[in-house]
This record gives structure tokens, sequence and C-alpha cells, in this order.
């Protein structure tokens, strides 16, 4: 069964910043050690082949929590639920 | 009295890397295949064929041009240690996957076009060291991981000494990229360096030449770290809601 874009979003989540399902609400950038500017390019690129998209530069530094990333990808039409 | 090989150096004004092509007569050897439209224009002004193409390590800004100098130069040979070969193969290790963002990082602006690629296995691959002679010269290859799993430094006997990524003169050494080990950083690479002769010339992987002296024997979480007793350098960047760059602004 094919994935639905929550379970990718949360994905990209767990498997870049290495953290639980149970971590992601309130996350935010430089909040743990792996979300770090490395941490980011990571969780970026993976974001952008998982839905397909290529997000502008602003949205790059925009994005700097769990929740509000969700708001960030609704711009490209990307809906998070 | 030896002559002098002469050592050319292309830098990729994308990314700032560095690669450079050692000529010998009509020999070269060609470390770092980063652009492979400048290092064939520099072959052809000597008229000159690579017989060796030497990676350092395998991020993709100093391996971008390889493929098509293998396909232009199929007598060109690749080495690398084992763990670069693998890792060229592959484009999260390579790095390729993310480029586009880290190029945000150090120019500000988002790179759109560039490749996700990977490149073939090495055809010489090594673990620990790899001793070999060049129109008389001995070059000693040896691993020496931290910046990547790798990386490797290349001593290349009357010439100097090629570090990539692994030892820069104007920052410090970037650890936390995908493999990177600040501990195998401190235990096998700052080693490395320390017992070789200070006043070696370093050919850097970024940046210009400079004396092994003056190399930056640190990594960025070490330089962070520094930084954040000293000032508000990351503070500064936050409230700005900007993410602070892991390196600083590259040269011009």
């Amino acid at each position: 069964m094919a994935m639905t874009n929550l379970e990718k979003y949360d994905k990209a989540f767990m498997v870049n910043l290495k953290v639980k399902k149970e971590q992601l609400p309130g996350l935010k950038y430089q909040g743990i050690a792996t979300w770090d500017s490395v941490g980011h390019m990571d969780l970026i690129s993976d974001l952008e082949e998982a839905f397909g998209i290529m997000m502008e530069t602003v949205d790059v530094m925009d994005f700097n929590t769990y929740e509000h990333g969700k708001e960030v990808l609704a711009k490209y039409d990307v809906e998070i639920e | 009295m030896e002559r002098p090989v002469k050592i050319v150096t292309v830098t990729d004004s994308q990314t700032t890397s560095n690669g450079y092509v050692l000529l010998e007569g009509r020999d070269a050897i060609v470390i770092d295949p980063n652009l492979e439209g400048e290092i064939v224009e520099t072959l052809e002004k000597y008229q000159a064929v690579p017989g060796l193409a030497i990676l350092t390590h395998e991020h993709a800004d100093h391996i971008r041009g390889l493929e098509a100098l293998r396909e232009r130069y199929p007598q060109m040979r690749t080495v690398a240690s084992l763990l670069c070969s693998e890792r060229i193969q592959d484009i999260r290790s390579n790095l390729s996957r993310i480029f586009g963002v880290y190029l945000m990082f150090i120019t500000g602006e988002r790179v759109l076009d560039y490749p996700k690629f990977t490149c073939r296995a090495a055809d010489v691959m090594f673990e620990g060291r790899l001793l070999f002679s060049w129109h008389g010269r001995q070059f000693a290859l040896e691993g020496i991981p931290g910046h990547s799993p790798g990386s490797i430094g290349i001593l290349a006997e009357g010439i100097g000494l090629f570090t990539g990524d692994s030892l820069l003169g104007d920052r410090p050494v970037i650890t936390r990229f995908d493999g990177g080990s600040r501990q195998d950083y401190e235990r096998v690479a700052v080693p490395y360096f320390q017992v070789l002769d200070p006043g070696l010339t370093v050919y850097p992987g970024h940046g210009e030449p400079f004396l092994l002296r003056d190399g930056i024997l640190r990594d960025d979480v070490q330089e962070r770290e520094a930084q954040e007793k000293e000032g508000p350098g990351q503070e500064a960047w936050e409230k700005e809601g900007r993410i602070a760059p892991c390196t600083p602004t590259p040269q011009k």
C-alpha cells in the first residue's frame, strides 16, 4: 500500500534526524543535535525527493519546525494531513 | 636537477572546489576531476594525456567531471581508496543528493540544477597506503578518514601534499557530512599531518595553496564550540531567522 503524505513526511524526519515518531511534535531546528545545518540539508533533500518538488531558498530557510514545515510544503501543493 | 612538474589548478566557481592537473611532458595526473571542460582544455593546451585520475575523496564537487573524463580518455585509470570508490557510486554518500541545498548555505542562492549523479567504481582501489612512482617521483597515498570515510592524503615527492578537504588553509574541516567522523579525524588525519614536514606546500580542495604549518587542524564542531564561547556569531544568524552556514563564505 502506498504511503500517505504524512507517513512520507514523518519518515523523512525520522530517517534524517534519527528521531522516533513520538519526538516529532514540537521538533525544531537546532532543538536537537541532529537537526543542525547538515541535518537540515539531508531533510530538505529527502522531502524534495519524496514529494517531487524543489523548494525556494526562502522556504528552505523558513522550514524551522516539524509543524511549520507542513505549512511550507502546502505552498507547493503538498498537503500533509 | 629534476625538472619541476607543472601544476595547473582548476577551480569550480560554483562550488569553489580545486582540481589539479600535474603535467610531466605529455603525461598527466588529474587530482580531483571537478570540471571536465577546463581540465580537458588544460590537457589539450599542453598536448597531454592523463594516465591517472586520483580522488582525494568522494564528494560531488571533487568528482563531477570524472565520468566525462573517463569517456574521453579511456586509458586513464582512476585511483581511490576502497571506501571512496564505493561511495562515489551512491548519491547520498557522494553528497550530490544534497549539493543543490548545500550550495545555498555557502552562496546564499539556491542552485536548482545541480545534478544528482554517481560514478563507476575506481580502477585501482586500496586500503591504508598505496605507493607508486611517476616519472621518478614517489607518490604516497594514505587513508585519512574524518572529513569523509574515503578521504586520502596524496604526498607527491618534490611537489607537495594534496589534502582534498581534510586540511584547508582558511577554514576548519567539516566532519559532519554523511560518514564523516570527528573521532577519525583526530585519531588518524591529525597525526598524519603532524608527522610530515611543516614546510610542505599543501594543495587543498578549496582555497589557495599554503604551508602545512599554516593549515587549520580542527574541525567545524570545535570551531563552532569556540565561537559559541567567544561571541554571538551563531545567535546573530538565529535572530535573523537564518541558519548559520556550515562553512565560511568561499573565496571570490
